[in-house]
């Protein structure tokens, strides 16, 4: 609890110190504009008073002539229009230089998630939801944008309105102040009761209602598993199970929100009443003048309403609060993957890799991943790696493309290592088929150019026809402009994979890994694509990844891996020479024939 | 219009059950909006005859009153908005729940035409306006409908000039509102509009983020992200000026509307046509009358943009699930392993059709090898198998029986399918192998496991069959997916089997093991294996070849590799040219 509040405290400080700062002479303004236009319901009460005892002069002896109270009755009646329209423009003012800073607030918010996200680690979206990271981006800041800067101007201002009101109470009546001020107390205590609950309720109802966006978002795109394995009603019960839990948090939520604003109703009815009785009694007594009693009986409405406001206001903040440590700590989340302070920009690279006794270990792994990789590539030579699945072949690309950093050791690219190196310009001479398609929704033309935004259709049309796929493309009613669905729902395997090749390919790298790319390939087209990519393959360095020894052993040498360590290094030749893993798999693959 | 009425009845349907309910929630409304009519009354009668006529024995029963009404309007609207709660809920629950239903009765390619950002949105936020709507603003407006009348003819015993003037004012509030709701509504559609495009790409951007970052895109996404960002900002700010002016502009008709009214009224006072109380009763009970006539402007407006959403929520509900199970669809008996295909031809999209005329007919216990070139149609012959689609003409036969006849239940329940692209639950390996049979036992898990020769590589985890796979399976290797996928797959024990290019990721040692493993587990069952790597296909009993849609061979290795100008031969030294040479 003590350690919650203390976050909280800090959430807000961070949040004023550094998001509202740069607004802040705008926001004081705000402010007191918004504190001033508040206090106008008093100011029409004190009209009123001045209506009731001075133009009407009611339950007294009547002094003034009929023209004197004319004459005032249209003083009233422009001092109402004034009060009136300076409270409107006030209110103007104020909704939109809030609307304004909250604006900017959530656009500085957006900017710094959206590159905290760029930059952050590959091992950060492993052990995340998409979802998740998407709500927070979208939902958690909008709560932001909705509820920021108005809870603490409105919370200023109840505030202020509050103290008026206290002070006119009790200038007008003392006794009447105090018995008004009675209720406050009971108020207070039963909000205390019932607040913890509400908090308690707020938070993991926000926490499931995640949850059923996670469900929902991995069982829609999940769906034709679901359908193959006929587990439609497993489905439909889990959902159900949700769902139920959901509903009973909801009705809990109303339940404790509900009691706590009949006790409001109830606190503040009865004690209005009372303040009205007792203040009739003392117009009897002609103590207090009808008008007083009015402007009294107007004022306890007024102070009530920023107690209920700022009860309102609790809940609202709790969620703000909520919503702020989650924003935050992915802002807070080290980036492990930099830039080092010196790093440099490599214009030119010729493509000589090394890699110095290289260890890789994941996150909560056993053993280590990858296991002492040494080995060198001048620059211009292809590199085959072949090994069992799991053996870390993967892993081991991705490190040279500093998706992850190693645990130990060294990767060089010309000489130099590659931490020194720009992350940007590192990347941009690396050219990268991953091993599972990425695609995204748009058309095939888009898709191809992801890389190169502003290739020409005709290196597109090159790059489509070396990856093989440009025939097919053409086979289409719409060619290139055609819609590939979700995740490139409406291609075949092969068809994704020779998109994701041409799409690497038109960036023109200096370095190329292809993993695993032809493995939904049939022999036949895989043969046609690698004449070509052995043209193209010619002056860069490319790493391949590959099951087939048939696309292994064009390699100019061929590592071996098997459970993270380089077991075997040769060209096919010296290495079907020896007995070892690759020969094996030689063997196996050729008697198969 | 008439299929939004038409959306309109149907949603009408969901309150049916809670309808005893609704008619509590809405006598309670009303019993509250009366009561809440009293207390200027009340006010009236303590200024003009408590004070003002010195009646001073009604003090204590006006007070008592003004006592027992907050005790009675919290009581009762305690219990009200618990019902109401209650109802809005429900609504939702039911309304989910159905929906989630049919989305599981929903074909393949129901999903292929909705993105899923757009289901979610329809069963999150189109759900809760509809609630919204159902709930909230019904009982607005019975509020609204009866403070409206009594409120009117109050005000007219109250004071007839007064009324007069008030009824003066009305029209201009009501040219302010549809002045501005029409514009306001308008940018609020455009954000909306802007917000999901963003959604749709940062989630798509965000699962793909390996690419992103292969590509330095980085900037270039967050340029657009940001971009995105400031067009959907600048529509809200558009949107809180124009609800800003809105109201601006009706406080400045109410502020000098009431100035008038009551500065009138206290001249009426003077002048000794009524009374100081009726002034007050009448400020107090004018404003019930201007709420009120300004919802009814909106009104329509509310009722458009819910059936908005109604509409969306029925394009799911209302959605034919394209494969249907027929009426007294039958369970398909233990499968044999007899599978026939009658001149099947099928199309995605219409009009180019991706198989054509397909027969084949296969014995029980055959080991049947789908070979052909990339987009030929291998994984689509799976796919009608399962019937995840349904041929356009043609029809296919499991042990005699027409799979369109079956129930969809006992068709898929018996067909083991490891997919081309392997699906993952962010679940731990267990449930991911359990998937498929929930009630296996661990020893069961643990024997698929070890058919798919994925049991070491489990074991050596920290955690075994309990460690957590992350989103799709990010934490693994691409290989231990699929053979994570092909132990979901045998778990059932299935009678057919379907192997979509379950061991392309995987060395041939494993895949050679896999296999061996599998021929004991599957002995005398039917499996489909598609591969294009021949080593994967070569003990097949039966190979069948495809081009472009057609089966153009068929027969064993041995069989095809005979026939001098085969498809199948040209595919196999094609392979091997390189191997043989070495
Ligand atoms: N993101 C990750 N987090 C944790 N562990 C991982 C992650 N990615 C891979 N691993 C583990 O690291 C090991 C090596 O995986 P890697 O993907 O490099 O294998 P691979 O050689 O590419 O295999 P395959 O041929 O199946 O693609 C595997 O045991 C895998 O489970
Ligand atoms: N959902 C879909 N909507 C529209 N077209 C599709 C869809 N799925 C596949 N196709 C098209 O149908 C053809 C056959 O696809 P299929 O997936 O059956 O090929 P395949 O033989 O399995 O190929 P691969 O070996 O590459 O996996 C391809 O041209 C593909 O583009
Ligand atoms: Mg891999
Ligand atoms: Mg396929």
């Amino acid at each position: 609890m003590k350690k919650s509040e203390e976050s909280s405290y800090r959430s807000i400080k961070r949040l004023i110190g550094a998001y509202l700062r740069p607004y802040w002479f705008r926001v004081l303004i705000v402010a007191i504009v918004t504190s001033m236009s508040a206090m106008a319901p008093y100011v029409f009460g004190y009209l009123g008073k001045v209506m009731v005892d001075d133009v009407l002069q009611l339950g007294e002896i009547v002094k003034k002539t009929v023209p004197e109270q004319l004459n005032l009755l249209v003083l009233v009646f422009f001092a109402y229009i004034a009060v009136h329209l300076l409270s409107i423009g006030f209110t103007w003012f104020y909704s939109y230089n809030l609307a304004y800073v909250s604006q900017r607030i959530v656009y500085t918010l957006r900017q710094q998630l959206h590159e905290k996200l760029q930059r952050l680690q590959m091992t950060f979206f492993d052990q995340r939801q998409t979802g998740k990271i998407v709500a927070r981006v979208i939902d958690d800041v909008d709560v932001i944008q909705g509820n920021a800067t108005y809870t603490l101007i409105n919370i200023i201002s109840q505030v202020a309105l509050l103290l008026v009101g206290v002070v006119i109470l009790l200038k007008l009546n003392f006794t009447l102040a105090f018995i008004a001020f009675a209720t406050l107390p009971l108020y207070a205590i039963s909000y205390q009761i019932l607040v913890r609950r509400i908090r308690e309720i707020n938070q993991s109802l926000r926490k499931k209602n995640a949850e059923i966006y996670g469900l929902l978002d991995e069982k829609i795109t999940g769906a034709r598993v679901i359908k193959s394995f006929a587990q439609e009603h497993f489905e439909i019960r889990k959902f159900f199970r949700k769902a139920t839990k959901f509903i009973r948090l909801i009705m809990k939520n109303v339940l404790f929100n509900n009691t706590l604003s009949a006790i409001a109703t109830l606190i503040s009815g009865v004690g209005t009443a009372v303040v009205l009785w007792y203040g009739a009694l003392q117009v009897k007594t002609g103590t207090m003048s009808l008008g007083s009693l009015l402007y009294f009986y107007s004022s306890v409405g007024v102070l009530f309403s920023p107690l209920i406001t700022l009860t309102n206001m609790n809940v609202i903040t709790q969620r703000l609060l909520t919503v702020l440590g989650r924003v935050f700590s992915v802002l807070d989340e080290e980036v492990t993957i930099k830039d080092s302070e010196n790093a440099v920009e490599l214009a030119e690279v010729k493509g000589a890799v090394s890699f110095r006794h290289v260890w890789l270990k994941y996150e909560g792994a056993n053993e280590y991943d990858l296991k002492d990789i040494n080995f060198e590539v001048p620059s211009g030579c292809t590199v085959s790696l072949v090994g069992p699945s799991g053996s870390g072949k993967s892993s081991l690309v991705n490190l040279l493309l500093r998706l992850y950093d190693p645990t130990k050791g060294d990767i060089l690219i010309d000489g130099q290592s590659t931490k020194g190196i720009k992350l940007t310009s590192l990347r941009k001479h690396i050219g990268m088929v991953p091993q599972e398609a990425i695609l995204f929704s748009g058309t095939i033309a888009q898709n191809i150019k992801y890389g190169r935004f502003n290739a020409t259709p005709q290196q597109v049309i090159n790059a489509a026809k070396v990856a093989e796929i440009h025939d097919f493309i053409c086979s289409l009613p719409e060619k290139y402009e055609t819609q590939i669905g979700e995740r490139g729902m409406s291609l075949s395997g092969g068809q994704k994979q020779r998109l994701a090749l041409a799409m690497a390919l038109l960036t023109d790298p200096t370095i190329l890994i292809l993993d695993d790319s032809t493995s939904a390939l049939d022999a036949e087209t895989e043969a046609r694509l690698w004449v070509t990519l052995k043209k193209i393959m010619a002056n860069r360095t490319s790493f391949v990844i590959t099951h087939r020894i048939s696309t292994a052993m064009n390699a100019d040498f061929i590592l071996v891996l098997d459970k993270g360590r380089i077991v075997e290094r040769g060209s096919h030749e010296e290495l079907i020479a020896s007995s070892g893993i690759y020969r094996r798999l030689f063997e196996q693959q050729r008697t198969a024939a | 219009m008439e299929k939004q009425k038409d959306s309109f009845r149907k949603l009408l349907r969901f309150t049916r059950p809670y309808r005893k309910r609704i008619l509590i929630a809405v006598t309670f409304t009303g019993v509250l909006t009366l009561i809440g009519l009293v207390p200027p009354l009340l006010i009236k009668r303590l200024i003009d005859d408590v004070v003002g006529a010195s009646r001073w024995d009604m003090l204590t029963g006006v007070i008592l009153m003004l006592i027992a009404i907050p005790i009675a309007t919290a009581g009762v609207s305690f219990l009200n908005n618990f019902v109401i709660a209650y109802i809005g809920q429900r609504l939702v629950f039911d309304v989910r729940l159905k929906m989630y239903r049919q989305l599981q009765r929903l074909s393949i390619r129901f999903y292929e035409t909705m993105k899923t950002g757009k289901i979610v949105s329809r069963m999150m936020s189109d759900v809760a306006m509809v609630q919204n709507m159902i709930t909230g603003n019904t009982i607005t407006m019975v509020t609204d409908i009866i403070s409206f009348c009594f409120a009117t003819v109050i005000i007219f015993s109250l004071s007839w000039k007064l009324s007069v003037v008030l009824l003066g004012i009305l029209p201009l509030y009501l040219l302010n509102y549809k002045f501005f709701m029409r514009r306001i509504r308008r940018t609020n559609i455009s954000y909306r509009f802007e917000m999901d495009q963003i959604t749709n790409t940062l989630q798509e951007r965000i699962s793909g983020t390996q690419l992103v970052r292969a590509f330095v895109k980085e900037r270039a996404e967050t340029q657009q992200f940001l971009a995105g960002t400031r067009r959907s900002l600048n529509y809200a700010m558009r949107g809180v000026i124009h609800s800003a002016s809105f109201s601006t502009a009706s406080r400045i008709i109410n502020g000098i509307g009431s100035s008038v009214l009551f500065c009138l009224g206290c001249y009426l006072v003077i002048r000794g046509e009524i009374t100081y109380g009726a002034v007050t009763a009448f400020m107090a009970y004018a404003q019930r009358l201007l709420g009120p006539a300004l919802r009814f402007t909106e009104i329509s407006n509310l009722i458009q943009q819910t059936l908005v959403s109604a509409d969306r929520i029925f394009e799911v509900l209302d959605a034919e699930p394209e494969i249907k199970e027929v009426k007294g669809a039958k369970d398909l008996l233990p499968i044999k392993g007899y599978v026939k295909f009658e001149n099947v031809t099928f199309a995605y999209t219409p009009g180019e059709p991706v198989l054509k005329e397909i027969n084949l007919e296969i014995q029980p216990g055959t080991t049947v090898a789908l070979v052909g070139h990339t987009g030929c149609g291998k994984t689509t012959i799976g796919n009608l198998l399962l019937r995840l689609y349904d041929p356009q003409s043609g029809q296919i036969l499991i042990d005699s029986r027409n799979i369109a006849e079956v129930s969809l239940k006992s068709l898929r329940g018996q067909i083991g399918v490891v997919l081309q692209d392997t699906v993952l639950f962010n679940t731990t390996i267990k449930e991911n192998i359990k998937y498929g049979k929930r009630n296996a036992t661990d020893q069961e898990v643990i024997e698929a496991a070890k058919t798919a020769e994925i049991h070491d590589f489990i074991m050596s985890k920290k955690e075994g069959y309990e460690t957590l796979i992350g989103e799709g399976g990010t934490k693994l290797s691409v290989g231990q997916k699929q053979r994570i996928a092909i132990a979901r797959a045998i778990i059932t024990n299935p009678g057919i089997l379907i192997m979509d290019e379950a061991t392309s990721s995987l060395d041939s040692e494993s895949e050679a093991l896999i296999q061996k493993a599998l021929r004991k587990v599957l002995a005398n069952r039917t499996s489909f294996v598609i591969a294009h790597r021949l080593s994967t296909i070569v003990n097949a009993d039966l190979i069948i070849v495809m081009d472009k849609g057609r089966i153009v061979e068929t027969g064993t290795h041995r069989e095809l590799l005979e026939k001098k100008e085969g498809f199948y031969r040209q595919l196999h030294q094609q392979q091997h040219a390189s191997l043989r040479a070495a």
